[in-house]
């Protein structure tokens, strides 16, 4: 019944680890060129402006939007126990998903850019993205309309949340008049330019970044240790806690700037409130995956679940943190920030990629994972890797805040700037280690999964881990 | 509510954007009335077509990648980088540039620090200016010349924005910007940085 589904999602699933491991590998790249300028090589189209960039929208749009669309179809297909309203849209979604991120890379790396972070497509591409998402988002919530079952599983609420959050969001911060092919000027200026982008800066993290894989947790935890969700009410919590106060929060990233004071203030609060909902969704889905004492004890793959909670848990608590003045004044531009935001998206987003992965390639395939043992490999290399690369910048954001803000008694500064640097340099090292091995338990997940999905057919044996 | 939005596509989709624009109706939206008063108290000026030029290699290189373009009003920000932006500053910034790391040092009022030459010199090879300096080097800046096309569209466009560019002023744009190299034109916008909304008496540091 579901055999266009399930193809559809091996094409999205595939496409999401192709981009994530290119992705990852130029995010190593931009860290090395930190370390090591010489890395930039003189280069116009390579350079760290050019590779910052690549890195994030390789990422966000490759990685986690493959992930979210692919997933979410394949979700609500389940769920409401139908077919998608229309294969041939969901095939043009892929397609040109597809298509659109490698001009939308190739024009940032010619220097066809907006600047505004996570947003740095031009209009041609922006314009792309909006029919592609209106495109999903007609597939999700047509599929949803025609369900057979009374209620909208939870995992839907989320997926539709991010699709409705997301689309009026892009499509508001990314409105701009088209100056000649590929170059258009935002249509806010100045202080209000600052407060749509970080409208929008905020809820990529919030919703692509948070919310799809919330979405997509309620689904995959409860069938991967085969119990329940351990509670309704606190996923109701979670739901209204992120669409109620996520999209309030952005304005943290504007303390201390021009921006007036009371719009500053507001972010601090809803930042601060947003630990409850983040904190419950986590508690949720820990005791949900944690209910199957036996399945936790054998199965690696049940680790990287309950990890990536965990990450998801310290960089929920490390955000309201981060949103308080006397915090913020601190880490505010500061490396800390990359360190904040990569315990989420290796920790968290990555783990929750890879548990997924690991769970349901084999799954869609209908075989049998081909070693469990390199599973607890990748779990080690992918811990280290975190571990190194966030403590790294933890010590060389915490050491750059504080250094840059020092007076002397006398009420001059303490450091020069070129101090810093300094200072930062074994920092930078170790983050680009971090990533490495990293990166190199990605590499060991694709070889184990080619394998799984080479093997010849077979009776899905039980307890084979 | 609960009820509905679990059992009903449209309550669902009509619920959850209803909820998702307060914020943008609180905060987001008063932002977009802030520039017609701002226009009136700003010390800031339309970028000459060079300038505009430079800053449109600014944006294209991806320099907020690394470079702030906002002093935060601290003592010791103060002190390293001058005087911190008020919005009034930014009013003809379309885009923003105020990014949101500091790999290198703010740039808002870089124009009164270092000259023409020194700028030069340091785009073209940094660690020959700063040894510790971890900057790409951009030599190719000074040997790629200005589209002039793209410069008086962008005046245009800026027009249409409402930057008070005067018609004159976008025609004989060309004149000012042929045979220039994508590098000069940085160099004069990084030269204009911080000098049309200096204080007197508030120099840098």
């Amino acid at each position: 019944m579901y055999e266009n589904e399930e193809k559809l999602t091996k094409a999205f699933v595939i496409a999401a680890i192709v981009w994530g491991v290119v992705g990852m590998c130029i995010g190593l790249m931009a860290a090395l060129q930190l370390y090591l300028p010489q890395l930039n090589f003189a280069n116009e189209y390579i350079n760290f402006g050019k590779i910052r960039p690549l890195h994030t929208n390789a990422i966000i749009f490759g990685l986690v939007c493959n992930f979210i669309i692919g997933l979410s179809l394949y979700i609500v297909a389940k769920t409401s126990v139908v077919n998608l309203v229309s294969k041939g849209l969901s095939w043009f979604l892929f397609w040109g998903w597809q298509i659109t991120l490698v001009i939308g890379l190739i024009s940032i790396a010619l220097g066809y850019t907006s600047t505004k972070e996570y947003a740095e497509f031009e209009w041609p591409i922006d314009i792309a993205i909006v029919v592609l998402w209106l495109t999903f988002g007609y597939i999700f919530f047509g599929t949803l309309a025609k369900r057979k079952t009374k209620h909208i599983f939870v995992s839907n609420w989320f997926s539709g949340g991010v699709i409705i959050v997301i689309g009026l969001i892009y499509l508001i911060n990314n409105l701009a008049i088209p100056v000649y092919a590929f170059k258009g000027y935002s249509i806010f200026s100045g202080a209000s330019d600052a407060l749509v982008q970080w409208w929008w800066g905020h809820n990529a993290v919030g919703f692509l970044l948070t919310a799809g894989f919330v979405g997509t947790n309620y689904y995959f935890i409860p069938k991967l240790v085969n119990r329940p969700i351990y509670s309704y009410r606190l996923s109701l919590i979670t739901f209204w806690g992120l669409i109620g106060f996520y999209t309030w929060a952005g304005t943290h990233h504007l303390l201390f700037t021009s921006v007036p004071t009371w719009i500053q203030n507001i972010g601090i609060v809803m930042s601060i409130l947003l630990w409850i909902p983040s904190w419950a969704g986590a508690y949720n889905a820990w005791m949900t995956c944690t209910s199957n004492k036996e399945e936790m004890r054998k199965n690696p793959v049940v680790w990287f679940f309950l990890s990536s909670i965990a990450y998801y848990a310290l960089a929920t608590f490390e955000g309201p943190l981060m949103a308080i003045r006397w915090f913020n004044m601190i880490a505010h531009n500061t490396s800390w920030v990359i360190g904040h935001v990569h315990s989420g998206a290796l920790g968290w987003v990555g783990m929750t990629c890879i548990a997924t992965f690991y769970y349901f390639i084999p799954k869609l395939y209908k075989k049998e994972l081909y070693s469990y043992g390199l599973v607890k490999v990748h779990f080690a290399l992918a811990h280290i890797g975190i571990l190194f690369y966030i403590v790294s910048l933890w010590i060389g954001g915490i050491g750059q805040g504080v250094k840059s803000l020092s007076l002397t008694e006398s009420g001059s500064l303490t450091y020069s700037f070129v101090d810093i640097l300094r200072f930062m340099e074994p920092y930078m090292l170790g983050r680009a280690i971090g990533g490495a091995l990293f990166i190199l338990g990605m590499l060991v997940m694709v070889y184990n999964l080619i394998i799984t999905v080479k093997k010849p057919q077979q009776v899905v044996t039980e307890g084979a881990y | 509510m609960e009820d509905s939005i679990s059992k009903s596509v449209m309550a669902f989709i009509t619920i959850t954007t209803v909820v998702v624009l307060f914020s943008f109706f609180v905060w987001v939206f008063p932002g977009f009335f802030f520039t017609n008063d701002l226009k009136e108290i700003t010390t800031a000026k339309p970028y000459t077509a060079l300038q505009l030029a430079g800053r449109d290699v600014y944006m294209a290189e991806g320099c907020v990648a690394c470079h702030t373009q906002m002093v935060r009003n601290l003592e010791p920000e103060r002190k390293r980088y001058g005087r911190p932006n008020k919005m009034e500053d930014d009013v003809y910034e379309f885009n923003f540039l105020w990014s949101s790391q500091r790999t290198g040092p703010d740039l808002t009022n870089i124009g009164l620090k270092y000259t023409e030459g020194w700028h030069k010199q340091h785009l073209i090879n940094p660690q020959a200016v700063v040894a510790a300096s971890i900057m790409p080097q951009y030599p190719w800046l000074f040997e790629n010349k200005i589209n002039v096309s793209h410069v008086i569209a962008s005046m245009r466009a800026m027009k249409k924005l409402g930057v008070p560019y005067t018609d004159t002023q976008i025609e004989n744009s060309s004149s000012k910007v042929e045979g220039k190299t994508k590098g000069d034109a940085l160099v004069a916008y990084l030269m204009s940085l911080g000098v049309d909304t200096r204080e007197k008496g508030g120099d840098l540091n």
